[in-house]
């Protein structure tokens, strides 16, 4: 099935994504953003906060906002 | 949270459309033809010099000819860019998506003001307090006329209780200066959100570097937010420009703070003073007392034998008289030649 992915780290990553039925935001998470802590992440599933063992379902939007962003001075 | 559904809706679609690639790019869609046109006829002026066997003027027509087509080839390239956004399969937010986006501001800010005539969102931040300075709130203000491909990403970040650096009025938040965000690592995030309408996205990004401080690259940094006072004149600034006495670890600004003229150390003006002999100030290591007079002089206006310009003057007059006397008392006496022995004739 396919969910909208939003990655909104590094580059910001934004595209459609083929998962497994069954698939976690926890699994979706360390596939899309690696072995960073989920804590550091406003994780938003249809723009709600959701716990990240919720099982995601066919065209559902997911997106991962770090919560710490460095800005610069120029 | 209180929403107008009808506002929402309609500033959705006026989003929508606005992300619409053509929107953007279908008054910046001609083909450089007057750079075609300059080339036509410097083609024909070439061939009308070769004909003539005007070499010269046929060698300058070849090398401006060259430059112009140069110059179409670039304006060819900025024209195929521009139909890029065209055929770009990027994900683009659909009404539905903005409008879940809008109703979706008011669970995650405290305020939220959409303005249809001023085709503009704002949200409210929570009040900022980084490393336990308090910033205020901040509006972010985001001009929908900046969404969508080649988006210039102009918004406004604006302090609405602002606790400015002390040294610079303009800097409301260590990474924002006239209202102007330096987005730092957000910067690609915030493009993309605004490049395909992610509405929620991007003022959650910009709301999280507001919450954020990289010590490494700040305008202002947080340790010198409060600026500091020079002990002498009083003034802010910031500590780059504050100096430590050497003596009395006493702060002060650029200004006030005194370089001794003789072992060239930092100190405050009270730790230093004033030479009577030249006018210089000095630390108080670098006085000493004249062996004449008792004077307190700088060691630069004592001679080898600590002493003033007057006392060294005095001795020296004093050293010339003994030694005038001394040689008028070795010297052997000066007599008239044969003194009573003049001679008689017979």
């Amino acid at each position: 099935m396919k969910v909208l992915v939003i990655n909104n780290d590094g580059g910001g990553f934004a595209d459609y994504v083929e998962v497994a039925p069954g698939t976690t935001v926890a699994q979706l998470f360390e596939r899309q953003v690696g072995a960073t802590k989920p804590d550091r992440y406003l994780i938003r599933v249809n723009r709600q906060p959701c716990p990240t063992d919720q099982v995601l379902q066919e065209g559902d939007r997911i997106s991962f906002t770090p919560t710490k962003i460095e800005g610069a001075c120029r | 949270m209180t929403f107008n559904q009808n506002l929402l809706l309609r500033s959705a679609i006026a989003i929508q459309d606005q992300l619409h690639p053509l929107t953007l790019v279908k008054s910046r869609l001609e083909l450089p033809t007057a750079t075609w046109d300059r080339c036509q006829s410097l083609l024909a002026q070439l061939r009308r010099a070769i004909d003539l066997s005007w070499l010269h003027s046929a060698a300058v027509m070849r090398h401006d000819l060259e430059q112009m087509l140069q110059q179409l080839q670039g304006e060819i390239s900025i024209f195929n860019g521009r139909l890029e956004p065209l055929t770009h399969e990027s994900p683009r937010a659909s009404v539905r998506d903005i409008y879940a986006d809008l109703v979706a501001l008011y669970d995650e800010f405290t305020e939220v003001k959409i303005n249809r005539k001023e085709r503009s969102i704002s949200v409210t931040t929570e009040p900022i307090v980084l490393e336990g300075i308090y910033l205020g709130p901040f509006e972010i203000l985001l001009n929908w006329r900046d969404l969508g491909p080649g988006s210039s990403g102009s918004y406004r970040v604006i302090a609405l209780d602002a606790y400015p650096a002390a040294t610079n009025d303009s800097v409301t938040h260590p990474h924002v200066q006239d209202e102007g965000l330096c987005e730092g690592e957000g910067r690609k995030p915030i493009r993309k959100a605004l490049e395909q309408g992610r509405v929620l996205d991007f003022f959650l990004i910009v709301a999280n570097l507001l919450r954020t401080y990289n010590s490494g690259s700040p305008y202002v940094s947080l340790s010198d937010w409060n600026g500091s006072s020079c002990a002498d004149c009083g003034t802010t600034v910031n500590s780059d420009d504050i100096y430590s006495c050497e003596k009395c670890n006493t702060q002060t600004c650029n200004d006030c703070y005194v370089s001794c003229s003789r072992c060239d150390g930092i100190y405050c003006g009270e730790c230093t003073s004033r030479c009577e002999g030249c006018g210089e100030r000095s630390c108080q290591s670098c006085f000493d007392v004249c062996q004449g007079c008792l004077a307190e002089l700088c060691r630069n206006c004592l001679d080898e034998n600590e002493r003033c310009p007057d006392c060294h003057e005095k001795q020296e007059a004093a050293i010339q008289s003994t030694e005038a006397e001394a040689e008028f008392e070795t010297c052997p006496s000066i007599q008239s030649d044969s003194l009573g022995q003049t001679p008689v004739p017979a």
